[in-house]
């Protein structure tokens, strides 16, 4: 797309450059300018109309190919014209849209007939001047002169039924337009719709997308839950089973330095508090019920004491739910 | 301190989520704080390390008081004294020890101590202590100032005092042995002699020497009387004799037998087995009075009889059901029971320190050995096994029991603990040894 | 003739035998044949009447023995010398019946110290070291007065006779197997 602007710059500048076309351009460009802030007035109320953006585009799109359809037909008839015919056509349009504009149409063209007239005045002028030296000839010449003005002059009134033919040419082509516009601005409001109904419909999926997820969500939350409890409830086996494993190993490495003193008898009972390290290292042992027999206590003391290493489950918890602090309760069985 | 405060750091992590759990679980995390039963141990001796005591004087010791320690500590079966050689150091003070030093090599306790000879007193200052390797804490310690032949009486108490800290008995090692030997003299003549010996059979004195028997040899409560009996009449007799001053004077010499005395727990009477109403019944004898009332009247043998230590049972050997069997009776002769049943053979019970549990010789498959019976439950231990054991006499503390065997061609004695976990033979003395029987406390 | 002699030997220690046995087996305290030996069994309390029993079985022996002497006093002579020699009787573990065996020597000694008032006798009661001292003792006692007993109810005074027992202390043989304890075991009749 901008490469095909590039190149429409570049040759619009070459054509410049040519002092040839200098002049016919620089017509061609005032006309162009005019158009531009004719259509530049034009579009400015309706920006102002339009919410949505899609239909912009829709539009341009409709504009292109009547574009395409105008160019072919302007073929057809008159090519010569071809440039101008198009400016005409464009004008021709912006008249009947708003009559405002198709006086000041009128004034321009009688302008430009004022011109034309004038060149032909100043022609006649030299003639004359010319006849005047060669009297023989220039009765001739006038007379061929003056036939050539009714020539002209039929001529101009021929161009002047021909424009006016264009008129009605171009006043049926608006019509069209105007149907065709109409056309597209039902298809336009159709889409709308249909946008609309696209939109809603969506909504309602949306909706609905949103309602699955928020029992996909709910069943998620109750899943959750239940894993929960579940975990949890494997986490107490799981204590369970730790706490059953290490005081298992407690009492075995605690019995396998416990020495009955000799006087031990089976009603002697001497606990003892334990607190640990995490690491299993005793931090302190201490009698909290003594057997009464000094000798007694003492071995129960030094076997917890002589333990250099508590066996102690590596789950932190665990270990501080049981064996941060826990008691050992010696009493021989027989 | 830093690996204490990240402990505490993820204490309080986990404190969140444990307060979580306990709420969701409260019942549970209510539960009772967990309590370990221990109520089995492990019977190997208790390992005990004896430094050897520091000498503080210029002079040697005459007595090496660290040995005799380690050597009454290891023969009580309840102990295993470390080797000096297996020391990595010899503390002697307080402020020199290094416990981790002992649990490296695996000791429970540990005993150190100095010995200062006092050249002014001519006297030795003995200084022990007693200390839990384990809990790194000083448990007893004493000091004694004795003279030269007072150490091993205080080497022995030393061992006392550990003895009862760790086991909560009283120790028996400074308590002492009667016994009785024979040999033949260069004539071929018997020679008996009656001994007494620290327990360890250590400094043995001769009470008597005589060609004729000597036998049943019993401590007096008191612990400085005998009473025995000698044949040295020709005939048996029952002696007294004061183990100090060797002083002694015959309590019975009737017709027939006059033999096994045993003293009342007062000291105040002696049971003993007479047959001079023509067959051996069992008597007793006031010490005071020297009345003699018939305790037993029965055509068998009744003999052997010995005293409950509350004074309120006798037992005694009768062969009245057909052949040698235990009985218990009131010290006046009441109430007399059967209390063997197993085995064809029981024979001279002694209390073991209790009144619920009698030792005493069991025949079983040919050979004689010491059992123990509790009298209440009916169980009946065999606590020796050699072909010939007899005259089982309880130490002071209930725990072993001192008896004569075979060893060869020749009688020595022996120690046993009742749990078994203590063995030894006495150092044999020259010829046959026999009748042995333990002093009570002496001290 | 000979064999005239010894049944008639037999037949009398048969007599004091079965008499005997009922003294000595505790366990047989009433014998059906002979009420007597139950009372002579039977503890001290019976030793009166044992007694008067004992002397006229003595009685009846002795005139019995006078027959025989009439008849064959030569023989008898020596051969009751010959049997006075055999002064150790043995008995078995734990016991202190006098055994069978043992009865033709002993009556010859009670003869023989019945015959001579003025000799005086001491039985000694011995154990094997099996089993315990002091009920050794007792148990030595027990057979120096099976023995005694024996030869006072053949003919021998009490007052003629003495016992005492030494129980494990002196034993014949040294050892420490069963040949050497049934050695040991015995009751042994010293003359005075």
């Amino acid at each position: 797309m901008k490469q095909l602007f590039d190149e429409l710059l570049a040759k619009l500048q070459q054509t410049i450059r040519d002092p040839v076309n200098r002049l016919p351009i620089a017509g061609s460009l005032a006309l162009h300018v005019g158009f531009v802030l004719i259509l530049s007035f034009k579009w400015e109320p309706e920006k102002n109309a339009p919410v949505f953006t899609v239909p912009e585009f829709i539009q341009a799109r409709v504009v292109d190919n009547s574009v395409i359809e105008d160019l072919s037909k302007a073929r057809q008839e008159k090519e010569r014209l071809a440039k101008q015919k198009e400016a005409d056509k464009t004008r021709a349009i912006e008249e009947k849209k708003r009559k405002q504009e198709e006086a000041a149409q009128k004034k321009r063209e009688t302008e430009q007939k004022k011109q034309a007239e004038e060149v032909a005045r100043k022609a006649e002028a030299d003639k004359k001047a010319l006849a005047l030296k060669k009297q023989q000839e220039k009765a001739l010449e006038e007379e061929k002169k003056r036939k050539e003005q009714e020539q002209q002059k039929a001529k101009e009134v021929a161009q002047q039924k021909e424009l006016e033919k264009q008129k009605e040419q171009e006043k049926q082509k608006a019509l069209e337009k105007q149907k065709e516009l109409e056309k597209k601005e039902i298809e336009k409001q159709k889409a709308l719709r249909e946008e609309r109904e696209r939109q809603l419909e969506q909504q309602l999926r949306r909706a609905e997308e949103d309602e699955a997820r928020r029992q996909q969500e709910r069943k998620n939350a109750l899943e959750a839950q239940r894993i929960a409890q579940e975990t949890a409830r494997a986490r107490v086996a799981y204590e369970e089973s730790e706490v059953a494993r290490y005081t298992g190993l407690i009492k075995e490495r605690i019995e396998s330095k416990w020495r009955k003193p000799a006087s031990a008898n089976s009603q002697m009972v001497t606990m003892l508090l334990i607190r640990l390290f995490p690491t299993g290292d005793l931090d302190r042992a201490e009698v909290v019920e003594s057997s009464g027999n000094a000798a007694f206590d003492l071995s129960a003391l030094n076997a917890a004491t002589s333990v250099a290493k508590y066996p102690v489950p590596q789950d932190r918890e665990v270990f501080e739910k049981n064996f941060r602090q826990f008691r050992l309760a010696f009493s021989p069985k027989n | 301190m830093g690996v204490c405060g990240e402990g505490i750091g993820k204490v309080k992590k986990t404190s969140l989520v444990l307060l979580l759990l306990s709420i969701l679980f409260w019942p549970l995390a209510g539960v009772a704080q967990l309590t370990i039963e221990i109520s089995e141990g492990v019977d190997n001796p208790i390992p005990v390390a004896v430094v050897p005591f520091a000498n503080r004087s210029v002079t040697p010791l005459p007595e090496d008081v660290r040995q005799i320690i380690s050597d009454d500590l290891q023969r009580s079966g309840e102990f295993s004294s470390l080797d000096v050689s297996r020391m990595l150091g010899l503390p002697s003070r307080r402020e020199e020890l290094q416990f981790r030093d002992w649990r490296i090599v695996g000791q429970s306790y540990l005993v150190i101590g100095d010995i200062e000879y006092s050249q002014l007193e001519n006297k030795y200052a003995v200084r022990y202590e007693l200390y839990d390797v384990a809990q790194e804490k000083f448990l007893t310690g004493q000091k004694y100032n004795v003279t030269v032949e007072q150490l091993r009486d205080v080497a022995h108490q030393i061992s006392d005092r550990i003895y009862e800290t760790i086991t909560g008995v009283r120790g028996i090692f400074a308590t002492r042995i009667a016994y009785v030997t024979l040999s033949r003299d260069d004539k071929g003549r018997d020679d008996y002699r009656l001994h007494v010996a620290d327990a360890d059979g250590r400094r043995a004195q001769t009470l008597l020497k005589t060609s004729e028997p000597i036998l049943s040899v019993a401590w007096a409560p008191d612990g400085r009387r005998l009473a025995y009996v000698s044949f040295e009449s020709g005939r048996p007799a029952i002696y007294v004799q004061q183990v100090d001053t060797a002083a002694r004077k015959v309590v019975s010499a009737h017709k027939g037998l006059n033999s096994a005395p045993a003293w009342s727990p007062d000291g105040r009477y002696l049971a003993m087995t007479l047959s001079k109403d023509g067959n051996a019944d069992i008597y007793r004898l006031s010490l005071d009075t020297g009345e003699l009332k018939r305790l037993t009247n029965h055509y068998a043998i009744d003999t052997e009889p010995s005293w409950s230590p509350d004074g309120k049972s006798i037992v005694f050997t009768s062969d009245r059901s057909g052949g040698p069997q235990i009985y218990w009776m009131g010290p006046d002769g009441e109430r007399q029971e059967r209390l063997t049943f197993d085995g064809k053979y029981n024979a001279r019970a002694r209390f073991s320190g209790e009144r619920s549990q009698i030792i005493y010789v069991h025949q079983q498959n040919g050979q004689f050995n010491i059992a123990s019976l509790n009298i209440g439950t009916g169980e009946q231990k065999i606590l020796t096994q050699t072909p010939l054991d007899e005259s089982p006499s309880m130490a002071p503390n209930g725990r072993m029991l001192i008896y004569a065997t075979r060893r060869g061609k020749n009688g020595v004695l022996a120690v046993v603990s009742l749990d078994g976990r203590a063995k030894y033979f006495l150092p044999s003395s020259q010829g046959d040894v026999r009748e042995p029987s333990w002093s009570p406390y002496t001290y | 003739m000979k064999k005239n002699v010894m049944m008639k030997t037999s037949l009398a220690l048969l007599v004091s035998v079965s008499l005997l046995s009922g003294c000595g087996s505790k366990a047989t305290k009433t014998d059906m044949e002979d009420p007597s030996s139950s009372a002579y069994g039977a503890n001290s309390s019976g030793a009166l009447s044992a007694e008067e029993l004992a002397a006229q079985q003595a009685e009846a022996m002795r005139r019995a023995e006078a027959e025989r002497l009439a008849r064959m006093a030569d023989t008898k002579v020596k051969e009751q010398s010959a049997l006075r020699e055999i002064r150790t009787f043995y008995f078995d573990f734990d016991k202190y019946e006098i055994k069978s065996e043992a009865t033709l020597a002993l009556s010859a000694h009670a003869a023989y110290i019945a015959a001579n008032p003025g000799v005086k006798v001491v039985v000694e009661g011995h154990a094997d070291e099996r089993g315990t001292k002091d009920y050794n003792l007792a148990l030595g006692e027990k057979r120096a007065n099976a023995v005694e007993r024996f030869l006072i109810i053949n003919g021998a005074s009490r007052a003629q006779l003495e016992s005492v027992s030494y129980g494990e202390e002196r034993p014949a043989v040294m050892g420490h197997e069963e040949s050497s304890w049934a050695k040991n075991r015995r009751a042994v009749i010293v003359y005075q």
